[in-house]
């Protein structure tokens, strides 16, 4: 359902959902938008903004305590290739009981400004559209998107008149096209795609970046967090596919011992294993692991390229 | 809500009642009770405050009252794990993983090679092997160690030579005392005469075993299909979430430990 609202309307939106849930939204920090929690529901920003991390470190926090009790979370300002990524990330661990549930969260869309790095507009990003409300400015109004009983309830609580302008949710990036089936079947020929790895990790220094950066890489290690009080507990801690010790075993063994074989397994997941397990690419084109990238790699432009290079189906 | 405290990495305690140095650095613990499982698929043992390892089980799934773990030192947790006594705990969790296809081996030829430390997974399906012998062809149990102190469950093997047509223990490097055979294992692989069509093949040891056994076994004509082979990968959670595991397309953790070479071998290297 479409309802229109003012900025009136927005906080007591604010208010009712802070009753129930601990709300999250973007906030600027010098040059940089941070993602972080309201202490209180007044300037919430509706507005999508692209945080360098994403959702993930909130809705798994470094050190994830295996222990605790989740708590309900409201994901605001969320961007449609945010919210798209939300469901593939609930949906990776869905069944795990560590991370929240989807009726524990509320998921709040709203405006995005896509800049030169955004690609969502080559995925479909469609059936992973499911969020609650979606917040989206007009001239002189907001109109507030409901999608959910959830969303239901809370415009229901405020009272919101409906509205009946066309409203319609689309990637908004402009980016060249990328095929993404040829993309997979040419990830998944390692010996057609070997050089053109080695050429491209060449230039990777290995950091990482992208994937802290990722909303869609989620590898972890388990640990014990050790208290001084003899106590211990266990934990999950972020790492990254292309950490040193990543694929090692016995005897310091390493099975992934050169960049290249990181940086191939991290494309491989993206999209060849990721569609397999999740049924879709873990990538959504939010561009994030372009900007963050210090060698300067860019995945849009890694991807095209190598789809030039080798453009028959193989 | 129980729900909400329950997660997939819950575990339980189990107490060790016994604990056996069987060859340098390698242990195996008897510890008290039962986890219902499959011959193949693993547990996931952790010692608090260290860490955890991947293990599977080396003992008879027929065994209500017990279960055995065999543990070498190979990095900072186990060789922690190894000093453990009886009266002490284990954290584990499982079983996870695949078994072996016994479905399939049912009225064929059994081959179980294992290299090393390689036979502690197949040790519970030649159990199985054993104990419903009548059900299967010809069985073959081909095992390779460094040396003779290196051998594991050398009764075991003594003892399956009387119910089964072909065992053959290798070490590498022989002593004065060995009764067994010298030489690779691929070597004695080589030896007996195997029906293609007739026979399933369980395998288990280092990745660089894989590559030349397998070779030997299609030189004999025996197809990818029917050659199923256990991988070790690194492992943290052992279901499906960290993704330290997979191999290519696959997750060691949860579409095997147990693969037929026909599905693995493309995603080798990937
Ligand atoms: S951020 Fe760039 S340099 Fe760092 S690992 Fe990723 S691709 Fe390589
Ligand atoms: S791979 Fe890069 S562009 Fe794709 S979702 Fe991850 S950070 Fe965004
Ligand atoms: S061990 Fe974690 S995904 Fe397999």
């Amino acid at each position: 359902m479409l309802y229109k609202a003012n900025n009136h309307h927005l906080d007591l939106v604010a208010e009712v959902i802070n009753k129930k849930y601990q709300i999250f939204s973007h906030h600027k920090n010098g040059s940089v938008f941070k993602y972080q929690r309201n202490q209180s529901p007044k300037n919430i920003s509706w507005h999508s903004q692209k945080s360098i991390l994403p959702f993930k470190k909130i809705i798994f926090p470094e050190g994830l305590n295996l222990d605790k009790d989740n708590q309900k979370v409201a994901l605001t300002g969320l961007a449609l290739c945010d919210i798209a990524a939300l469901n593939l990330f609930l949906k990776q661990f869905s069944e795990s009981g560590i991370i929240q549930k989807r009726e524990e969260l509320l998921i709040v869309g709203g405006d995005c400004s896509p800049d030169e790095n955004c690609f969502c507009d080559q995925f479909n990003l469609d059936p992973l559209l499911d969020f609650d409300l979606f917040i989206s400015k007009r001239e002189n109004e907001y109109l507030v998107y409901s999608k959910s009983w959830r969303g239901e309830n809370i415009i229901k609580k405020i009272g919101l008149k409906k509205s009946l302008v066309s409203f319609n949710l689309k990637a908004k990036a402009k980016s060249p096209k990328i095929d993404l089936e040829l993309t997979k079947k040419n990830i998944d020929n390692r010996e057609l795609t070997k050089d053109y790895w080695q050429k491209i990790s060449n230039n990777c220094f290995g950091c990482g970046a992208c994937t802290a950066v990722c909303p869609l890489c989620f590898c972890f290690d388990q640990n014990f967090l050790n208290s001084p009080d003899g106590g211990c507990k266990r934990c999950l801690n972020w790492t990254s596919c292309f950490a040193s010790d990543f694929s090692q075993i016995q005897f310091g063994h390493d099975l992934r011992p050169e960049n290249t074989d990181r940086l191939y397994n991290w494309y491989h997941h993206k999209f060849v294993r990721g569609p397999k397990e999740l049924k879709s690419p873990l990538c959504v084109g939010c561009g994030r692991c372009i900007t963050a990238c210090p060698a300067h790699l860019n995945i849009k432009n890694i991807i095209s390229s190598m789809n030039n290079k080798f453009p028959v189906d193989n | 809500m129980d729900d909400k405290t329950k997660n997939k990495f819950e575990f339980k305690n189990y107490k060790i009642i016994e604990k056996n140095e069987v060859a340098p650095e390698t242990v195996v613990f008897k510890i008290q009770g039962h986890i219902k499982r499959d011959p193949g698929q693993f547990f996931q043992v952790s010692m608090p405050h260290l860490g955890e390892a991947t293990f599977a089980p080396c003992s008879d799934i027929g065994d209500t009252k017990h279960f055995e773990l065999c543990i070498r030192c190979a990095g900072s947790t186990t060789n922690q794990m190894i000093k453990l006594l009886p009266g002490d705990e284990m954290q584990i969790r499982g079983p996870y993983g695949n078994s072996w296809p016994i479905g399939k081996m049912i009225g064929k030829n059994v081959v179980v090679v294992a290299g090393g430390m390689g036979i502690v997974p197949l040790r519970p399906l030649i159990f199985e092997l054993a104990r419903y012998r009548k059900e299967f062809k010809n069985i073959y149990i081909i095992a390779g160690f460094k040396t003779p102190e290196h051998v594991l469950f050398e009764k075991d093997f003594l003892s399956w030579n009387s119910i089964f047509k072909y065992v053959k223990v290798t070490v590498e490097k022989s002593g004065s005392k060995w009764w067994g055979e010298t030489g690779l294992i691929t070597e004695i692989l080589e030896k007996p005469k195997l029906s293609p069509n007739d026979t399933i093949v369980a395998m288990c040891g280092p990745d660089i075993m894989f590559k030349y056994a397998t070779q030997t076994l299609l030189n004999k004509e025996i197809p990818k299909t029917n050659i199923y082979v256990s991988m070790e990968r690194r492992m943290e959670c052992g279901i499906g979430l960290c993704q330290h595991c997979n191999i290519g397309k696959f997750l060691v953790c949860k579409d095997g430990p147990i693969f037929s070479w026909q599905k693995i071998e493309p995603e080798l290297g990937k």
